[in-house]
């Protein structure tokens, strides 16, 4: 009898456990099906005040997690949001949870170190860092802020021992030999640090704050003359961007600002439905965010290459439009607008784009270099073809140009030309496939 | 029997109840994605040992009830934001130093009701007693003060007082009785209807009498208020939401009046928004040169030519920029020599996120940030700090740095999590080595108190050789903290008094030597976060238990000499040497 009873306590315990387990996963179907699939209606965006708009932005995090919750992109769009709106403790949470689903998901890291950062914590950001660069070896980025840190941190013999390892020559060199020089000049090693100040200088003799660097190296070394023409220097080419009063901003500040971050909230949003092959959501998610952010050059431009693949001409041609209207001087946007023609079949219309952007940028050779693709492209000229590559070549001599080169000689059947070419561009890149490919079969034409 | 059957069930149930209630908590916790208001409490703060500087919490004892009101009504004015320095100076020449306190008064909007704000000013009874003297004294003044300075400007032997106020300004000639007379007008040192600053009385031109600079901060008035927000959060603008104004210089005639040379001086070249300053010879030249901190522009560094006209320098020798080239949002500043090779440094306080910056003079005309290297900054980067100043808390012989810190933003903790308007003030410790250690937690209760400071004070109130602190803290009492570091190092305190230059001794250059051991220090007037302190010098001696020489350079480069002091007293010089 006791036996009986005790058996049904036991089981009404199990059954209202599992009533209680039912109704949590009941509840997860109805959350994961209903809302979160179902688009939301946004309001307009002039209606809305601070509130509503941080209100918007906590949504489409909330949904894009419920939509992928197995997706470490989409658990980091919601630790950068709550990063940015001051919950750092919660954004630490949520990080953590990226690297429970993926362990090698390195961005989380990158979202740590910068709270740490933030919060004066140098060795926790060093420490996060290190597990970035040693996850993400070939990072420029990671390496740079991982040289900051140690720096920041009066780790300054770590940060020279990093900056001169192999690892560091991926960076580009006026960055490293930046770091250097502030790592030697704490170090009280004056020489050295005016030598990296001067190296950077060479190369980008407008660059402030080598010119300021450079001036603090003098002032140790006793050279007052010197570091005051330094600081003048620096002064000269800071003033472009110096100016504490913009304008009484206030409260529309605010409002912009948070805009702006529904805007970007949006974006990684559109970029995870993308990569989940949900185009509909992703170009949903976009033109809310250009809506909320009319100056945002980086969500036109992918909504513009998303209807360019799309083939969804017009659509493609407004955005374009609209990024002229709030860059007007970019050659980029012409280039942009030219691929566009081009890929609709309008030769005219794209050469005349990327003509453009020659005329805009007559130093860069991305104008030239879409030009000769696009003779090649359309088996037009292909004298004009490798002339253009040549000016591009003339302009910028990378390997893709010389690449491209190649090819428009290959078109014009000078195998001796294309294989120079290509043999410069090897030499750049030495590991490009692509390249040794091209290489062994204009080797193989020419025997 | 049953009563077992009876417990069974009942933990039977319990467990299902708890089963249910860890599924309910669990799918709570899925659920949870929007990020909280609040960071979790912070753990307790572990008992840690006293250090060599212990700094009590006595304000319960001293009979000081003073209330400081920032004048708010939840309009958010920027003003509310930046109040105030504070003074702490011997107003009754009794040999104990007294302290003066700023406060704001109601803003337009603010209800009304009762007796209005006001200064006070607390004399020093001894044994810690202080009294409110603020009727008797007379200077109770209820504008909305903002920085403060003292100086003897008639060389009469009593220092007097000027207020830096949002409004009109104010100047107390003291008396000598007790009491102080307004006479701001008669002495044409009104400076109209500006938001005030950092003020310093100075002998710009070694005339003898002492001018007077007073900084001014943005173009703030209730007509261009700028409403703000964060997050949606109220917030108090910035100095990016107005437009700097200039300073203004007055020359003094000789007569207890002053002229405006703003113009003349070149001072009113610059529009910027000025905070803290302190003026001092940093060339060693034996003039008086002038450091400003400006909000969110680089700082000033008006060079004196000897004759009272500045040009600024700051660019060029190294104060204008932090050591990336970055103008801070700088606060508070003073200067002192940190590593005792007779040179002046400056140290400068900043806001969240950006490292205070501790400038070493490298005697050559020059100076560099050198606060990475000396750990005098990475501690203060989570927090604003204001009122700042050095001091050789434990007569180690080396200054070691006070800093008073507190968010600006009364809201900030809604939006963020790494903020906090109440903060502990911060204590660096110098090894003597050429850096700084943070010693805040093992420095003795009055280092634990969590308030939104501002102005800072460090005298020797109790007159036992130890630097004590007052802290003004916004929107509540202010911290009195008695210096109890159990030391038996030996000091030295040194008064000067002037006969043919200033009375004060402002700008003198004081140099200690004792054995292989030199020290040097300057009598300031205005200093720290737009407040007055230190006009009698204290040096930190050590080990040394005589004096070999002291050596008081007066502005002009006249000199007296001391030999063979003895240590732990006060000593006045009086200028005997007559100026070259």
């Amino acid at each position: 009898m006791r036996g009986s009873r005790r058996l049904v306590y036991a089981a009404s315990a199990l059954i209202v456990l599992a009533g209680a387990l039912a109704l949590v996963r009941w509840q997860v179907r109805v959350r994961r099906s209903e809302p979160d699939l179902v688009p939301v209606a946004w309001r307009a965006v002039d209606q809305l005040d601070l509130a509503e708009l941080r209100e918007e932005a906590l949504d489409s995090a909330r949904r894009l997690v419920r939509a992928f919750p197995d997706s470490p992109h989409a658990w980091l769009v919601t630790a950068k949001l709550q990063s940015r709106l001051g919950a750092t403790a919660d954004s630490m949470n949520t990080c953590r949870r990226c690297l429970d689903i993926d362990p090698q998901f390195w961005a989380a890291y990158h979202q740590m170190a910068s709270i740490a950062i933030g919060r004066g914590e140098y060795g926790e950001a060093e420490n996060y860092y290190r597990k970035l660069v040693a996850g993400d070896p070939s990072s420029e980025e990671a390496l740079t802020l991982l040289a900051e840190t140690l720096i920041h941190g009066g780790k300054l013999d770590e940060a020279i021992a990093l900056l001169e390892s192999s690892q560091a020559h991926g960076l580009a060199e006026t960055a490293r030999q930046m770091l250097l020089g502030q790592a030697y000049l704490e170090l009280q090693k004056y020489e050295q640090a005016k030598e990296c100040f001067t190296s950077v200088l060479a190369a980008a003799p407008k660059y402030p704050d080598a010119w300021y660097a450079l001036g603090n190296a003098c002032t140790r070394l006793g050279d007052a003359d010197q570091a005051k023409y330094c600081r003048e220097q620096f002064d000269r080419f800071k003033t472009a961007s110096k100016s504490a009063y913009t304008d009484p901003g206030g409260v529309r500040r605010d409002l912009d600002s948070m805009r702006a971050l529904v805007a970007t909230v949006h974006q990684s949003a559109g970029r995870e439905h993308l990569r989940h092959g949900d185009t509909a959501e992703a170009e949903r998610y976009w033109r809310r965010a250009a809506e909320l952010s009319p100056d945002d050059q980086d969500v036109r431009r992918a909504l513009a290459l998303f209807y360019r693949a799309a083939e969804r001409w017009p659509e493609a041609f407004q955005m374009v439009a609209e990024l002229r209207r709030i860059a007007p001087d970019q050659a980029r946007h012409a280039i942009l607008a030219g691929s566009i023609h081009a890929q609709a079949g309008q030769f005219d219309e794209a050469a005349e784009a990327y003509r453009e952007a020659t005329r805009m940028a007559p130093t860069s050779s991305a104008g030239f270099a879409a030009l000769a693709h696009l003779y090649l492209l359309f088996d037009r000229s292909p004298t004009e073809a490798a002339d253009l590559a040549r000016q591009a070549v003339a302009c910028e001599p990378t390997p893709p140009n010389y690449f491209l080169l190649a090819q428009t000689l290959i078109r014009l059947k000078d195998p001796t030309g294309a294989r120079a070419a290509i043999e410069q561009a090897i030499r750049g890149d030495p590991h490009n496939q692509q390249y040794q490919s091209v290489y062994q079969s204009i080797l193989a034409g020419l025997r | 029997m049953s009563r077992i059957r009876g417990n069974r069930t009942v933990v039977w149930l319990t467990v299902g109840a708890a089963c249910i209630g860890l599924a309910l908590w669990a799918t709570a916790c899925w659920w949870r994605l929007e990020p909280t208001d609040r960071a979790p409490e912070p753990p307790e703060i572990s008992v840690v040992p006293p250090g060599p500087i212990v700094l009590r919490d006595v304000l319960n004892e001293t009979g000081i009830t003073f209330r400081h009101t920032d004048g708010s009504g939840g309009h958010y004015y920027i003003v509310e934001s930046v109040c105030c320095g504070m003074a702490t100076f011997d107003y009754d020449g009794d040999g104990l130093i007294d302290i003066y306190f700023l406060n704001g008064a109601p803003l337009r909007g603010t209800p009304t009701g009762g007796p209005p704000p006001r200064n006070a000013l607390y004399r020093n009874l001894g044994d810690w007693q202080f009294v409110d003297v603020t009727d008797q004294a007379g200077v109770g003044d209820t504008g909305f003060g903002l920085g403060v300075t003292v100086g003897d400007y008639d060389n009469d032997g009593y220092p007097d007082l000027y207020l830096n106020n949002f409004g009109p300004n104010v100047l107390y000639h003291n008396n000598g009785d007790g009491t102080f007379t307004v006479v701001t007008r008669e002495a044409g040192v009104a400076a109209g209807d500006q938001v005030g600053a950092g003020a310093c009385f100075l002998d710009a031109d070694g005339n003898g009498t002492l001018d007077l600079y007073a900084a001014n901060y943005v173009d703030f008035t209730y007509e261009n208020h700028v409403p703000s927000s964060i997050h949606g959060v109220p917030a108090y603008a910035g100095p990016v939401d107005y437009r700097g104004v200039p300073d203004v210089f007055y020359g003094n005639n000789g007569d207890g009046t002053f002229t405006d040379l703003s113009q003349a001086s070149g001072i009113a070249s610059v529009a910027t928004t000025s905070m803290g300053m302190i003026c001092a010879d940093y060339d060693d030249d034996g003039d008086t040169d002038i450091f400003i901190c400006n909000d969110v522009n680089r700082n000033l560094l008006f060079q004196n030519d000897g004759r009272g006209h500045f040009c600024d320098v700051a660019l060029t020798v190294g104060t204008a920029y932090n050591f990336q080239g970055v103008a801070n949002a700088s606060m508070g500043v003073d200067c002192g020599d940190y590593q005792n090779d007779g040179r002046l440094d400056f140290f400068m306080t900043d806001y969240q996120l950006e490292f205070a910056v501790l400038y070493e003079n490298t005697g050559n005309g020059l100076f560099q940030d050198v606060t990475r290297i000396a750990e005098a900054g990475q501690i203060l980067y989570a927090h604003v700090n204001w009122g700042t100043g050095f001091c050789d808390f434990d007569n180690d012989g080396h200054r070691d740095l006070f800093v008073a810190n507190g968010h600006l933003q009364d809201r900030v903790e809604q939006y963020s999590d790494t903020a906090s308007y109440r903060a502990k003030n911060t204590l660096l410790r110098n090894t003597g080595q050429g850096r700084f250690v943070d010693v805040t937690d093992s420095s003795g209760d009055g280092m634990q108190i969590k308030l939104s400071s501002r102005g800072v004070a460090l005298d020797d109130l109790d007159n036992d050789g130890r630097v004590d602190v007052v802290v003004l803290n916004t929107r509540c009492e202010p911290s009195v903290l008695r210096n109890e570091s159990p030391t038996d190092d030996h000091w030295l305190q040194i008064h000067v008094r002037g006969t043919t230059t200033n009375r004060d001794g402002v700008g003198a250059r004081v140099t200690v030597v004792a054995g292989d051991c030199t020290w040097v220090d300057e009598v300031h007037s205005g200093r720290g976060y737009q407040s007055h302190f230190g006009s009698r010098l204290h040096f930190g001696l050590g080990r040394h238990d005589r004096v070999d020489r002291v050596e008081v350079r007066w502005i002009g480069g006249g000199c007296d000499v001391r030999e063979h002091v003895a240590t732990n007293q006060l000593i006045t010089i009086i200028e005997t040497c007559p100026t070259r």
